[in-house]
């Protein structure tokens, strides 16, 4: 099942078959969280994540090319994430919620609010490749970005975070 | 820094991705999916069609693929209609039900006004059916909940019809005014038809504006928008917008902070082919940043030889490079798309979408 094209796993869980289903969620659970890590907190993220499964679980029937999945899921997680930002602002506008936060996870909130400054093509495929432990040609698989997009995204990502964590180390 | 590693872990450790990676691996989320499936979800029942025949595409994140369009009539099982006139075509009223029966078709709700269904005054709410006209006048609006899949506010002066609704479209035509929809759906299930183009949703957030003189006229401010008219189409980002003239088609879209000059330029070069080059002039001398390269890319695929050489010149200016071919070579857009695309990324015009590589479906023709 590993190795099973979108395509068949759609069609296997259109038929009941959960664990179809559930190999598309470990497929794309982590392009998915950061998606909307780019946005949220850690944990309206990981709510984020269970919606986004159970809206596409709901409505996989309507979806007309099983091929699509993909790009249908991504979006269905951009457009929620965008949504949720509206409702309620991140943790990362609220200081005192990240210092409440443990040591290791406050750190990482505090450059995950750097990279919540950099354009969005940077922004997410950062986050992936850092939080995920996504590789480059992982992210394009997942994202249907091509490889030479990837590159450059994470090549100019990874070198404004440089620049910008080097700027903060040295105030 | 090792690009090696950074890119996928081969080749040289690099200390400062390595530390990031520690660092933030404590976020990374590891939770098993806790929904269930209730019962086997039903597939449609309704045919697939032939790539040949098919709806474009379905693109949502994936930028570069081919799109191919088709407009013949019956698409999808739905009976197409050519837009119509509304006001100066007598049709039969379908009357709007109370809010409490359990008839079919959308819920509308007053937000302003009274807004009429059914060529009615209406109350707090009503059901528009398959069929019914929602229409405004200078002090009523209304919001309109589109099946399952999202909302469209009606604006004053505005006038609608819902055309069909169903498992695998949902269509409306705007006659007049504007209307504003915020729609989460699989790409091209939802539709509003106006006298100049068909806007099909790809799962976004816009307003669409039936200006005077027919003019059709689309903001994006979430996802994209495909515009269509026949073998015109083009696909319109957030933060982009474009406009439809009657029996031509959209025009390449432009930032929606873009100059209003480079707007009237674009369109006169559809409206009035023998002062062309005049208005490709205007377009050219008012493109200047890293968004309206998406606009002069868009031009390339429209464009004759002595324009296609101005806006390659343009664009070279802009981009600091310049790809070397014709403008009805698919290639050489591709390669344009491909260098533009970070330009694009930086300037944040989203590009995980369906950027289509022919910049629209004019094959190398002008705009007619």
């Amino acid at each position: 099942m590993k190795n099973a094209s979108d395509s068949a796993l759609v069609e296997q869980a259109l038929q009941g078959d959960q664990a179809a289903f559930g190999e598309l969620y470990l497929r794309y659970r982590g392009a998915v969280h950061a998606i909307a890590l780019a946005r949220l907190s850690p944990h309206e993220a990981g709510d984020l994540v269970q919606d986004v499964f159970e809206r596409a679980l709901s409505r996989l029937r309507k979806l007309r090319k099983p091929s699509a999945f993909r790009s249908w899921l991504l979006m269905i997680a951009r457009n929620g994430s965008i949504d949720y930002y509206r409702k309620r602002k991140p943790m990362g506008d609220n200081p005192e919620l990240i210092s409440q936060e443990s040591p290791p996870h406050a750190e990482a909130m505090q450059i995950i609010e750097t990279i919540r400054k950099f354009p969005d093509a940077y922004r997410e495929t950062l986050i992936m490749r850092l939080v995920e432990g996504m590789t480059g040609p992982e992210i394009a698989e997942r994202t249907g970005l091509r490889p030479e997009s990837v590159r450059v995204n994470l090549h100019r990502g990874m070198k404004l975070l440089r620049d910008a964590l080097g700027v903060e180390v040295e105030q | 820094m090792s690009e090696k590693y950074t890119w996928d872990r081969s080749g040289k450790a690099d200390d400062d991705v390595q530390d990031l990676e520690q660092k933030l691996s404590v976020l990374r989320y590891d939770q098993p999916f806790k929904g269930q499936m209730q019962s086997p979800p039903r597939r449609s029942r309704l045919p697939l069609f032939a790539a040949a025949a098919a709806a474009l595409l379905l693109v949502g994140g994936i930028a570069g693929l081919k799109l191919l369009g088709s407009k013949s009539p019956g698409k999808e099982g739905v009976a197409a209609r050519e837009p119509r006139a509304g006001d100066t075509v007598a049709r039969q009223v379908v009357a709007c039900s109370e809010a409490s029966s359990n008839a079919a078709g959308w819920m509308v709700t007053t937000l302003s006004g009274m807004p009429s269904c059914g060529e009615r005054a209406m109350e707090a709410q009503a059901i528009l059916p398959v069929g019914g006209l929602l229409e405004t006048d200078d002090s009523s609006s209304a919001e309109v909940t589109v099946a399952n899949i999202g909302r469209v506010v009606l604006s004053p002066n505005s006038r609608l019809t819902l055309e069909t609704t169903g498992e695998t479209e949902h269509r409306l035509q705007l006659d007049r005014g504007k209307l504003y929809a915020k729609i989460d759906a699989p790409p091209r299930l939802f539709l509003v038809e106006t006298p100049s183009a068909l806007a099909v949703d790809l799962g976004c957030e816009y307003s669409l504006e039936v200006q005077e003189q027919g003019i059709t006229h689309l903001h994006v401010t979430m996802g994209y928008v495909s515009l269509e008219k026949d073998d015109n189409e083009v696909y319109v980002p957030a933060g982009y917008m474009s406009d439809a003239l009657p029996g031509r088609g959209p025009i390449a879209p432009y930032a929606d902070n873009a100059s209003p000059s480079l707007r009237e330029g674009l369109l006169q070069m559809v409206r009035a082919p023998l002062a062309r080059q005049e208005a490709l002039s205007v377009v050219l001398r008012e493109t200047s940043s890293a968004r309206d390269t998406l606009t002069l890319w868009h031009l390339l695929s429209r464009a004759d030889d002595s324009e296609c050489e101005a806006i390659v010149q343009r664009l070279g200016d802009i981009a600091g490079a310049v790809q070397e071919g014709s403008c009805g070579d698919t290639g050489m857009r591709e390669a344009w798309r491909e260098h533009l695309e970070s330009l694009w990324n930086s300037a944040g015009a989203p590009t995980n979408g369906p950027m289509p590589s022919k910049g629209g479906k004019m094959k190398g023709k002008k705009d007619k």
